[in-house]
């Protein structure tokens, strides 16, 4: 049992498993860079929740 | 034509909401942030298009639909008025106050000089029957015209004007809602939509005089074609707060002033001038409302609408599903050409490839559902089978308004649940709540046809059937529970519903069209990301760590290999081969390879993880594969079959990019290498699971919001579980 240390495609591959798990966590774990958030500021999104006192309103 | 009911009781007089708000004054004058463009509300009542209106002029595209309560939420758009005729434009259609003159600063009751050329903003609110009612939607609009509701981010102020959009074939009606306002006293717009529909039954509204009753402009479109619109666009930039108001009052006398007030100017300006106009149509709608509305005939008929749905698109989507598995089967193909062999084409071809083929192999079956759903629901059908439906729900102890979620959920079960905010009474709504996941959604669809398509082959018919029957169980599933739940933790009479039915209509192709774009888009989107990151997390868990090869598969191997110098030693003498020893080589090898395979991935992290957790599900008929895959599906139930294209790949000796990933699925065994992965009890025993289990963490979370608390969620989670796998153990027990 072991991993395939020695072959340079197996690190390549474990950098593409590692960018899709923390892909896949951002909505958990905040990463500044994949976060939700930070890419909907960057496009100047807004959302039209209404809110009360800058609290959402009770329905 | 049905009529117009709310059903709603009326809200308690409050000094706040009846009064005059901002009278002679733009409320928005002192507190408006100049960086901000002006914003204009969009009000009326529900089903009046102002969706599609508000999709017009902003170059957007919300869902709209031939059905009220389409629109949950106020949304914004940006108005460009750009290139714009402001004044002085073409005003065919434009009736009302000083339609000739120009905007200037300083006239009272004009808006600001920088509305002329600037943009503006809309705010698409939810269709209310009357700013009084004690409904949450009500409240919603009542809020944002008094300032107290804004865009989060926003500080609330006011909007600095209305724009209210009236029905032109229930203008009697509407124009309640255009007195309520206009005691307002905010700069307003009226715009008469569907005009085009009017005049086809034969009604014209005389445009000038409605201006001049009701003291502001008046402005006859038809969101849809697109007529009146430049008009609109320039009496939005030109808003005077009305000459005129509506006599008003709190509680019923309130309403009944306002009733009187719009039959008197209905009479003055509502002419059926050309009643002949309007018969065919008003037969033709009397004739169908006779047979979808009938108690028996209205659930034939629905019942039979959704078995030729379901059929049309089995029959139509199997060829473009074909194209798109070529596709990619070509494209698997390439890259084991192209790349040179190892850990990178292995995890491009059997991780991203196959597993995003597994996925998006089923868009044509979404894009036509939602084609077929959306000219339905553009028919006014819907409408139809909710007052129809109203009578099968209500023994069930959920109320008629229930039928817009659970309907909505079958889309998704998100917006479904943020539907219920329409159902008045708390009970009835957390029952509708907790039992909108069993609605089928559009998630569920790639298992329903993975499995259906193993069980039936080439028989759509059966296939369709099938389907069908996956949509009823949940249903029956959902009205089930909500029987258990409202006799006993949730007690209580159930509300009669009141609805709207709206016009039937031709179904627009492009708002189709729209609709499957979006959808479309959203599953490719959601394919090409977290789908694909799923898989590539997947096939890295399942291609390591490296074991040793099985001593069987040492054995083979070797047991080929003497077959081949055999055929060597044959070969020599007479110069030909032996072919029964060339195909047993073959053959010796490929099991060699399947054995090799399926001890790679039985002892890789993802082969652990799922014998860990097998056991639980044993009693299912799920392997350790199956199980890999449900567990999956907990995060969203479409990823079971890209997991399953992902966890199967390389176990069959045939390659991926000959075969498809289809084929790879259903030609799996398991480890003893004879039982197939999906058996007809373990595919009956799915299909039962994927309807009845709760798997969607994003529901989970929107439950626990709406319904105040955790424990709704939980309970959601843990009856949902508790059904799916006990239903699912008895059909596998019975399959078997």
């Amino acid at each position: 049992m072991t991993l395939p240390i020695h072959d340079w495609q197996f690190w390549v591959a474990t950098g593409i498993f590692l960018f899709a798990a923390a892909w896949l966590l951002r909505g958990v774990v905040p990463i500044p860079f994949l976060s939700r958030r930070a890419r909907r500021r960057k496009r100047g999104e807004r959302r039209a929740t209404l809110t009360v006192g800058g609290k959402p309103v009770d329905r | 034509m049905g009529g117009a009911a709310t059903g709603s009781q009326t809200r308690p007089p409050s000094a706040g909401s009846s009064a005059p708000a901002h009278i002679g004054t733009d409320p928005r004058a002192d507190d408006h942030d100049p960086a901000l463009p002006p914003r204009i509300a969009l009000l009326g009542n529900p089903n009046t298009g102002k969706t599609t209106l508000f999709n017009r002029l902003c170059g957007l595209r919300h869902k709209t639909s031939n059905f009220p309560g389409t629109t949950l939420e106020a949304r914004l758009g940006r108005l460009r008025l750009d290139g714009q005729p402001v004044a002085g434009g073409p005003r065919s259609d434009c009736c009302g106050q000083d339609d000739a003159a120009p905007v200037t600063a300083h006239e009272p009751g004009a808006r600001r000089d920088s509305v002329a050329g600037a943009d503006l903003e809309l705010i698409d609110l939810p269709g209310i029957y009357s700013l009084e009612l004690d409904s949450g939607d009500s409240d919603i609009c009542r809020r944002v015209l008094l300032g107290e509701a804004a865009p989060r981010g926003d500080r609330a102020a006011p909007p600095d004007g209305l724009c209210v959009v009236l029905d032109a074939a229930s203008l009697g009606r509407n124009l309640m809602m255009a007195g309520e306002a206009l005691r307002r006293r905010l700069p307003t717009v009226i715009a008469v939509n569907m005009i085009d529909l009017a005049r086809r039954q034969g009604l014209s509204i005389d445009g000038p005089k409605l201006a001049e009753l009701l003291g502001c402009r008046v402005v006859l479109i038809s969101a849809r074609t697109g007529e009146g619109l430049t008009t609109l666009r320039a009496a939005l930039a030109d808003l005077r707060i009305p000459t005129r108001t509506a006599p008003g009052g709190v509680g019923e006398a309130g309403a009944a002033a306002v009733r009187r007030w719009a039959d008197e100017i209905y009479a003055q300006v509502g002419d059926l001038s050309d009643p002949a106009g309007g018969a065919p149509w008003d037969a033709l709608t009397d004739r169908l409302d006779r047979v979808f509305t009938h108690p028996v005939g209205g659930i034939l008929s629905f019942a039979i609408i959704m078995a030729a749905l379901f059929y049309t698109l089995f029959v139509l989507a199997k060829y473009p599903m074909g194209w798109i598995e070529w596709i990619f089967n070509q494209l698997g193909s390439l890259i084991t050409t192209v790349m040179p062999d190892g850990v990178l084409q292995d995890l491009l071809a059997n991780g991203v490839v196959a597993g995003i083929s597994g996925t998006v192999v089923f868009l044509p079956q979404i894009c036509l559902l939602f084609f077929l759903i959306s000219l339905l629901e553009d028919t006014g059908y819907l409408a139809r089978a909710a007052f129809v439906m109203d009578r099968a729900l209500r023994p069930f102890g959920l109320p008629g308004h229930s039928f817009v979620p659970l309907l909505s959920s079958h889309a998704c079960a998100l917006p479904g649940i943020m539907a219920t905010r329409a159902i008045p009474d708390p009970r009835e709504r957390l029952a509708t709540i907790l039992v909108a996941p069993f609605m089928t959604c559009s998630a569920r669809l790639p298992v329903y046809v993975l499995v259906t398509t193993i069980l039936f082959g080439d028989r759509p018919g059966m296939a369709a059937l099938a389907f069908v029957g996956c949509y009823a169980l949940g249903i029956l599933a959902g009205v089930l529970s909500a029987l258990l739940a409202r006799r006993t933790i949730l007690r209580g009479k159930s509300r009669p519903m009141c609805l709207e039915l709206p016009t039937y209509k031709l179904p627009s192709v492009r708002t189709a069209l729209i609709t499957t774009w979006d959808r479309g888009w959203v599953f490719v989107k959601k394919a090409g990301t977290n789908i694909m990151m799923i898989c590539i997390v997947l096939w890295w868990l399942g291609s390591y760590p490296h074991v040793q090869p099985p001593q069987q598969a040492v054995q083979l191997r070797e047991q080929a290999q003497q077959l081949r110098e055999h055929r060597a030693v044959i070969e020599a003498p007479n110069g030909s081969v032996e072919p029964v020893s060339q195909d047993l080589a073959a053959s010796i090898d490929a099991e060699a390879q399947r054995l090799e395979a399926a001890n790679a991935k039985s002892h890789s992290f993802m082969g652990r993880a799922g014998k860990a957790v097998e056991p639980v599900f044993r009693p299912l008929g799920y392997d350790w594969r199956l199980t890999i895959g449900v567990l999956t599906s907990f995060a969203a139930r479409e990823v079971f079959v890209s997991t399953m294209a992902v966890v199967l790949a390389g176990e069959d000796t045939t390659d991926v990019a000959e075969a498809g990933v289809f084929h790879q699925i259903k030609s799996a065994t398991r480890d003893d290498g004879v039982t197939p992965v999906f058996s007809a009890a373990t595919c009956w025993s799915l299909l039962v699971f994927f309807v009845l289990a709760m798997q969607c963490l994003p529901t989970l979370a929107v439950t626990a919001k709406e319904s105040g608390h955790v424990k709704w969620a939980l309970l959601q989670l843990g009856w949902m579980s508790a059904v799916a796998y006990g239903a699912a153990a008895l059909v596998y027990r019975l399959a078997s």
